[in-house]
């Protein structure tokens, strides 16, 4: 941690000294919290971030906006095209909030999975607006978080405040298929002659619908595949499935990355104790140092079981259509049964796809 | 003797070779400007969170595919101390009992009898709600366990009649 934020300060020009971090490791289903990192050097007992630091959390919030857009799949599903033009909300107060693209560019009609993979703010925002604010909220506090939230549109891109272990209880939920358990540090207490004193046991229970995060894990998983977050792989095996958020506030402020592995969940936070601008985005920052923990766990891919529900479909990304393996730019997608497209688009296989499944057919390649 | 392949179908194959070739993506990195890591000497300033480019093969390597489910015997160390947890249900101490399956969830939480054995310690200690949880994680990752699968099923029932 000490070398890469060291890196970071002298790669970005950022003032010796002044970049801090925090980080927590904990083990996905168990619960158990491993590691705790509050400041850059890993064994500082003073001020521990990863526990008191609470910072805004940005885009590593979004999750939460499309699992609640997802969990009405007779509205949403994980091909449905979402809006990413500019647009303005009218608060009570008469102000106007208009929230921007990180790179101020518009993308027009997106995938669903899309506008997460490459977190696009607009689309986030009016999908989480459709959804509704009090909605997002919920299914936050379904996945653990117990502090207050505003409810406000800017919920939706992660204007609320939150330490680093409370965004990993936040993100085991999800690590977990959507089974919350409170992260436990402590298992037992035992006497001197080890008389057990104290329990901490294992509990939990199954709060977020499985097939709705069966959509969200495949989503998390095209943002390190494809999103934000894909320089992980420059590093981490290509078999290795992963899923994970980024997360950038408001100038630059905090860089976050949350994401795990089938064994191993690891929050990163990046930023300045006084609340100072920062060069760095949540894929060039908290993703780098996020990267350096996980090359050094033994980790399992994901669990990524297909549930009872769940179906895979082959779909044209631009119309929503159903396509064909082999089709153009054709993705295989998964849909909570009943919500799949059912119009079919006009691609067939190419000419040179059918010779060459004659030829494999032939000569059995 | 190996029948000689037939000229027509050569020329066929070579032209299926040159075609698919010729159609094959070249995949430059795509410049987005500033967002390549750092250096120790150089000045970067990222405009955009999207992360430096890498090379995305082609749509068949980002096929993203639901793993199987695998079901094999739990492992050496899983395999004892569930056989452990089993004992202490057995005697009746659900507390130990539930604290080594907690070992075993440690090493591996996709082990279906690992939440058998603590769905049964608290089905015994009438905390039912807790027991229908666990039990009800544990069905789906019991796919080919069919005795697993069969106990949860029948600890669901049980928990169920008495609710």
């Amino acid at each position: 941690m000490a070398s890469r934020i060291d890196n970071l300060e002298s790669g970005y020009r950022i003032e010796q000294g002044k970049l801090q971090g925090a980080a927590v490791i904990v083990r996905v289903g168990a619960g158990e919290v491993i590691a705790v990192a509050g400041d850059r050097q890993a064994g500082y007992a003073g001020f521990n971030r990863a526990l008191d630091a609470r910072r805004q959390i940005g885009s590593t919030i979004k999750p939460a906006v499309y699992l609640s857009a997802l969990s009405e799949p007779s509205r949403y599903t994980i091909a449905s095209m979402i809006d990413d033009s500019e647009l303005s909300v009218k608060l009570p107060n008469g102000d106007v909030w208009q929230p921007k693209n990180y790179e101020r560019e518009s993308h027009g009609p997106v995938p669903l999975y899309e506008a997460l993979a490459n977190s696009y703010n607009q689309a986030t925002a009016r999908l989480g607006m459709d959804v509704g604010v009090d909605h997002v909220a919920e299914t936050v506090r379904q996945m653990g978080y117990q502090g207050s939230l505003p409810a406000l549109p800017s919920l939706m891109l992660g204007a609320v405040a939150m330490s680093p272990l409370e965004v990993s209880q936040i993100y085991h939920t999800i690590a977990a298929n959507g089974f919350y358990s409170p992260l436990r540090a402590i298992n037992s207490v035992f006497t001197s002659v080890n008389v057990p004193l104290k329990r901490y046991p294992f509990e939990g229970e199954q709060r977020l619908d499985p097939k709705s995060m069966h959509l969200l894990h495949y989503a998390l998983q095209v943002v390190l595949r494809e999103g934000t977050g894909k320089t992980a792989y420059q590093r981490l095996p290509g078999d290795l499935m992963l899923g994970g958020k980024t997360g950038t506030t408001n100038d630059q402020r905090d860089s976050w990355f949350a994401g795990f592995s089938g064994n191993y969940l690891s929050v990163v936070w990046l930023g300045r104790d006084d609340n100072g601008m920062m060069p760095l985005t949540g894929g060039t920052g908290a993703l780098q140092l996020w990267t350096d923990i996980m090359t050094t766990l033994d980790n399992r891919s994901m669990v990524f079981n297909q549930p009872e529900g769940v179906s895979y479909y082959w779909v044209e990304p631009e119309t929503g259509l159903l396509s064909r393996e082999g089709c153009a730019g054709a993705r295989y997608l998964p849909f909570i049964d009943g919500s799949q497209p059912t119009r079919q688009s006009t691609c067939r296989p190419s000419a040179i796809d059918g010779v060459m499944d004659w030829l494999k057919d032939k000569f059995r390649w | 003797m190996v029948n000689p392949i037939p000229k027509g179908l050569l020329l066929v194959v070579w032209m299926v070779v040159v075609l698919v070739s010729g159609c094959a993506p070249v995949y430059a990195p795509i410049s987005e400007s500033g967002s390549t890591p750092p250096s120790e000497s150089t000045s970067p300033s990222p405009e955009t969170e999207r992360s430096p480019p890498v090379a995305v093969p082609d749509d068949e390597d980002r096929r993203i595919t639901p793993s199987e489910p695998v079901q094999v015997a739990p492992g050496g160390a899983v395999r004892r101390l569930l056989e452990e947890a089993w004992r202490y249900n057995k005697a009746g101490d659900y507390d130990r009992s539930n604290a080594v399956a907690e070992r075993a969830l440690r090493i591996n939480h996709t082990e279906p009898e690992v939440y058998l054995v603590m769905a049964s310690n608290y089905f015994a200690m009438t905390r039912l709600s807790l027991a229908e949880q666990l039990a009800r994680q544990g069905l789906p990752l019991a796919g080919r366990n069919p005795a697993v699968k069969a106990d949860l099923q029948s600890l669901l029932a049980r928990i169920s009649a008495l609710k």
